[in-house]
């Protein structure tokens, strides 16, 4: 059995890196324990980082020597013997023996299962990261958050805020973030990771200021910390401990789209035409469970009307340079339908087939319950649910979902039988059903083998959905699991100590990590899937799930605050390693319950603010409430409807502004792709929040912190400053800073032209008034969103395609035949700059990159 | 941060139930009101036994990276260093014996992706 163990991780790490270096433990005095970590490559012996351990009170101290960034403030000398010891780190020139983290006086406290850590929170500190949550500003602060899984539609569900509370447990747990600025003019920053797959809490400085506190539910307590001379250091620490992901295939970084309403294949194909009518490059359509047989998973509605041909409709749309994903959710629905197989429920029940009877062997989720004794019995039972900030129950004995499910509910409880949920999409929607045991590793291969169907009629991708697993209410606790399901539990691989079953609260984000993994492994494995480079997008999971798939950041909507949040949102996942990511471009849910189609404007801003992130999907729900969101779809309404004078301008600009923002991110394709092969060899982000790029700015955590949560850089050199507010409420113009202290020019490029002459450069430090109207004029159209590019920046840039060339298929001649693309260097003046070879991704003639294959059983 | 609880909320056993999702302000004003009973040690202490993994125990911890200490009121404390610039610190509040932390991680920490399990089962 392969076995995860702290040694061996570190001994990979060694030899990857070629380092050497070893740890020594030594007692000072009788009030002091000192573990400190020491590097002895090179010949030379350097102490990296002293652990202070103090014996009583306890208290544990992180010491580095650090260098200044020769704007260091001067701050109140902190009194401790780790500064003045002959045990001391030796300073070197230029550098400092500082206190980089610290625990409080006693600052472990613990009950029965949950542990707390207190943590020093210095005076100057600044806190960003936190994964996915949502709140006003990319740094934290005075917040509570919560890490646990939660089909959390709106972001709204536990406090009744809305996106721009910090504290909603949302679909995804990254309980990760990175203190900066504790030592302003000092190279220190410090990471911290919680590694547990229960609930997590923080409070940062909201019980009291000079204080972080963090906590986990149950289980072992695992704080992780990583200090770093600058934010991209420790990312980099980071990511090589929770890997990087593949390279994922290029088409990732096109234009997707994608609709929970696509319902026939006529509409899929009709909405692929239209695409390629109105001259807008689209890579991916993302077909969701409308395409099932009854929400079947793993299946294709072939009946008259629905997808009649599946395989001619992935082809059509393949030589239109069209992939396809569909929407995976991990239930099995468990009502039979006469006259038809379903081969998922078929095989799941025979499952390991070892005795013969399905009841004993069958892949599923059995109901197993560690029993509160003070519930009995089971029509006591009932499930808490949160909405829009009430705290709420509901019954299963008697509760059923609107499409019915004529169940015993008492009868299944505790029995052993398949556990009895069901997925529910709201209304009628959805259907009971099984949940296969992803915890189980014979389960996960069998689960890979379910989408053999799907890529053998031409899917192309995965998306990953409803992922904790996600049920109706009337199912589970805050429609998921009931908390005390007991379910297996191999979130510790090898490790004899750990529990074989735990109850679900306790080990809550490892099944959708399971997921995830399940399905990266077996899309690996389907035959004709043989060189190929796969693709998931997932929902909700916990850190380490950037290695299968790529996050979409759950049910959003079109609000001025979901677009407000969404930039900060992808620079913090980016800073955990979590690099494409991305919120649904546009807003899934309507506005309000009147709202047809989103605001044009927001759309607008939305597209600019997303034209060169790292995943563009525009992805919005019909079913009844939205009308459209497709670009174009803007101009059809203006074409055909009365349209308020004061607004003609800017529904009018729909179409044109996004077209050409979509087509200037595929002239820059070949610059997202390079920054996408540098973030799996080096885990720093593809869009970087400017801490990230330019961390020699002081300003970036006090007077521009506002900025640093909505203009990122594309790699180094390319600064995105989008318009994040409703023009109408502001004035035309709107606030750029520009970093120090490198210098500035502003966008030159354009996607279908050889740009235009290079304006002045701007000093860096510089706050600009830039016009970033809205218009449909041709010449405003790249003003619409401010760019600029970094003196000495090295920019690929290709003619414009509708969809990323795959020459892989010589089955399709159309794309096979696709002539090649040359790229133009830009080179601007103004410094050095060394990055171009390493980071140019050559094609080879068949198309595709050099790629490593795995190796099973390595 | 306004929430509510539905009025039969309060009234149900559920409402008791210690294996429940916990909003972060409930836990930590259980915490800082004192109405829940929580352990906070004084001090620790470092004792060579409690670094010797028991007879037949798989992958103890390996003590060239970190070390186990002791708390006064008799649990234990990991503290090791994963990378030169990265300690880790574990504490299990249901241990009872140094011996039962091991050298094991979870799935998350999974540096390579030439090892199988960051991509097969």
């Amino acid at each position: 059995m392969i076995q995860n163990t702290t040694s061996k991780m570190i001994a990979v790490l060694d030899f990857t890196e070629k380092i050497a270096w070893e740890v020594e433990f030594k007692k000072v005095g009788n009030a002091f324990y000192v573990l400190q970590s020491v590097r002895t490559d090179g010949g030379k012996r350097r102490i990296e980082v002293q652990l202070w351990i103090q014996r009583q009170p306890f208290k544990i101290t992180a010491i580095r020597s650090v260098a200044s960034t020769g704007t260091e403030m001067a701050s109140p000398a902190i009194q401790h013997p780790a500064l003045d010891s002959p045990y001391s780190i030796p300073a070197a020139m230029g550098c400092r023996n500082v206190i980089v983290w610290e625990t409080k006086s006693r600052g472990l406290q613990y009950q029965d299962d949950a542990t707390i850590l207190h943590v020093d929170k210095p005076l100057t500190a600044k806190y960003l990261g936190f994964g996915e949550q949502g709140g006003r500003s990319l740094f934290k602060d005075k917040t509570y958050m919560n890490y646990f899984n939660f089909d959390n539609m709106a972001y709204c569900n536990v406090y009744g805020e809305g996106p721009t509370c910090d504290a909603e447990p949302l679909y995804h747990s990254e309980p990760y973030w990175i203190q900066v600025n504790a030592h302003p003019g000092y190279m220190t920053q410090v990471g911290t990771f919680v590694d547990n797959y229960s609930q997590v809490l923080v409070d940062l400085g909201l019980g009291a200021a000079d204080r972080v506190r963090v906590a986990t539910r149950f289980n072992v307590f695992q704080g992780i910390f990583i200090a770093g001379d600058d934010v991209a250091q420790v990312i980099q620490i980071y990511t090589s401990l929770i890997g990087r992901p593949w390279l994922r295939p290029r088409y990732v970084l096109g234009h997707h789209q994608g609709c929970y309403g696509y319902d026939t294949q006529e509409l899929v194909e009709y909405y692929a035409d239209q695409y390629r009518k109105w001259d807008f490059p689209l890579d991916g359509l993302h077909i969701d469970v409308d395409m099932q047989r009854d929400y079947k998973t793993f299946t294709i509605d072939t009946r008259p009307g629905r997808f009649p041909d599946p395989q001619a409709m992935f082809a059509k749309l393949r030589a239109q340079g069209i992939k396809c994903s569909t929407n995976i959710t991990p239930v099995i629905p468990s009502r039979r339908e006469p006259g038809f197989k379903y081969d998922a429920l078929e095989s799941g029940w025979a499952g390991s087939g070892r005795t013969g009877d399905p009841e004993q062997d069958n892949y599923f989720v059995r109901d197993v319950r560690d029993d509160d004794v003070t519930i009995q019995p089971a029509h006591a039972e009932r499930y808490v649910q949160y909405g829009r900030g009430t705290r709420y129950l509901t019954d299963p004995n008697s509760e059923r979902p609107g499409y019915g499910d004529d169940y015993d509910f008492a009868a299944n409880r505790n029995s052993g039988l398949p556990f009895h949920g069901g997925v529910n999409y709201g209304g009628n929607k959805g259907s009971p059903g099984f949940y296969p045991n992803l915890n189980n590793a014979e389960v996960r291969r069998w689960w890979g083998r379910q989408y053999q169907y799907l890529f053998d009629m031409g899917l192309e991708f995965v998306w990953q959905d409803m992922t904790s697993p996600c049920m109706g209410e009337q199912y589970g606790d805050m429609k998921s699991w009931p908390f005390r399901l007991l379910l297996d539990a191999d979130g510790w691989p090898g490790d004899p100590t750990a529990p074989a079953r735990q109850k679900a609260i306790e080990i809550w984000s490892l099944y959708s990590l399971n997921l995830h993994k399940a399905t990266f492994a077996g899309l690996h494995r389907l035959k004709g899937r043989e060189g190929r480079r796969n693709f998931i997008i997932g929902r909700g999971s916990f850190a380490g799930a950037q290695r299968y798939a790529g996050l979409w950041t759950g049910d959003n909507a079109s609000t001025w605050d979901f677009f407000g949040i969404s930039v900060a949102q992808v620079l913090a996942l980016g800073l955990a390693g979590a690099a494409v990511s991305g919120a649904d471009v546009g807003g899934f849910e309507p506005a309000g319950e009147d709202d047809r189609f989103a605001d044009p404007e927001l759309l607008i801003r939305w597209y600019g603010a997303y034209s060169l992130l790292p995943w563009l999907r525009n992805h919005y729900v019909r079913k009844g409430k939205k009308w459209f969101q497709e670009p174009f779809e803007y101009e059809n309404y203006r074409r055909t409807h009365a349209i308020p004078e004061n607004q003609e301008t800017v529904y009018r600009a729909v179409l044109p502004a996004t077209r050409y923002l979509v087509r200037l991110r595929y002239s820059l394709l070949q610059l997202l792709y390079d920054t996408m092969w540098e973030h799996t060899i080096r885990g720093l982000p593809m869009a970087r929040a400017m801490v990230v790029s330019d961390p020699l700015d002081p300003s970036l955590f006090a007077s521009t912190e506002w900025y640093t949560g909505h203009q990122y850089t594309v790699g180094p050199d390319l600064l995105v400053a989008p318009v994040m507010q409703k023009q109408s409420d502001k004035s035309n113009t709107v606030s750029v800073y520009l970093p120090y202290p490198n210098g500035w020019y502003p966008f030159n490029l354009r996607p279908d032209s050889p740009g235009v002459a290079l304006a002045p450069k701007v000093r860096g430090g510089s706050y600009i008034d830039y016009d970033a109207h809205i218009d449909w004029q041709e010449d405003q159209l790249p003003y619409i969103t401010p760019m600029y590019i970094r003196e000495g920046a090295i920019i690929p840039q290709m003619e414009v395609r509708n969809s990323v060339p795959d020459r892989t298929r010589p089955d399709v001649p159309v794309l096979a035949e696709e002539p090649s693309n040359p790229i133009t260097i830009h080179i601007y003046p103004g410094k050095d700059n060394v990055r171009l070879a390493f980071l140019l991704c050559l094609s080879l003639p068949s198309g595709d990159p050099p790629r490593r294959e795995p190796k099973p059983g390595r | 941060m306004p929430r509510q609880d539905a009025p039969e909320y309060a009234a149900h056993a559920k409402s008791r139930d210690p294996f429940t999702f916990q909003p972060a302000d409930d836990f930590f004003a259980d915490l800082d009101s004192e109405t829940v009973h929580t352990h906070r040690p004084v001090s620790v202490s470092y004792h060579a036994a409690d670094q010797t993994p028991k007879p037949g125990f798989e992958s103890p911890i390996n003590h060239k990276y970190g070390r186990i200490l002791r708390f006064d009121d008799g649990k234990h404390l990991v503290v090791q260093f994963l990378r030169p610039r990265v300690w880790r610190i574990r504490f299990n509040p249901r241990s009872k014996a140094a011996s039962d932390y091991s050298d094991f991680n979870t799935y998350v920490l999974m540096p390579e992706k030439g090892l199988s399990l960051y991509y097969t089962n």
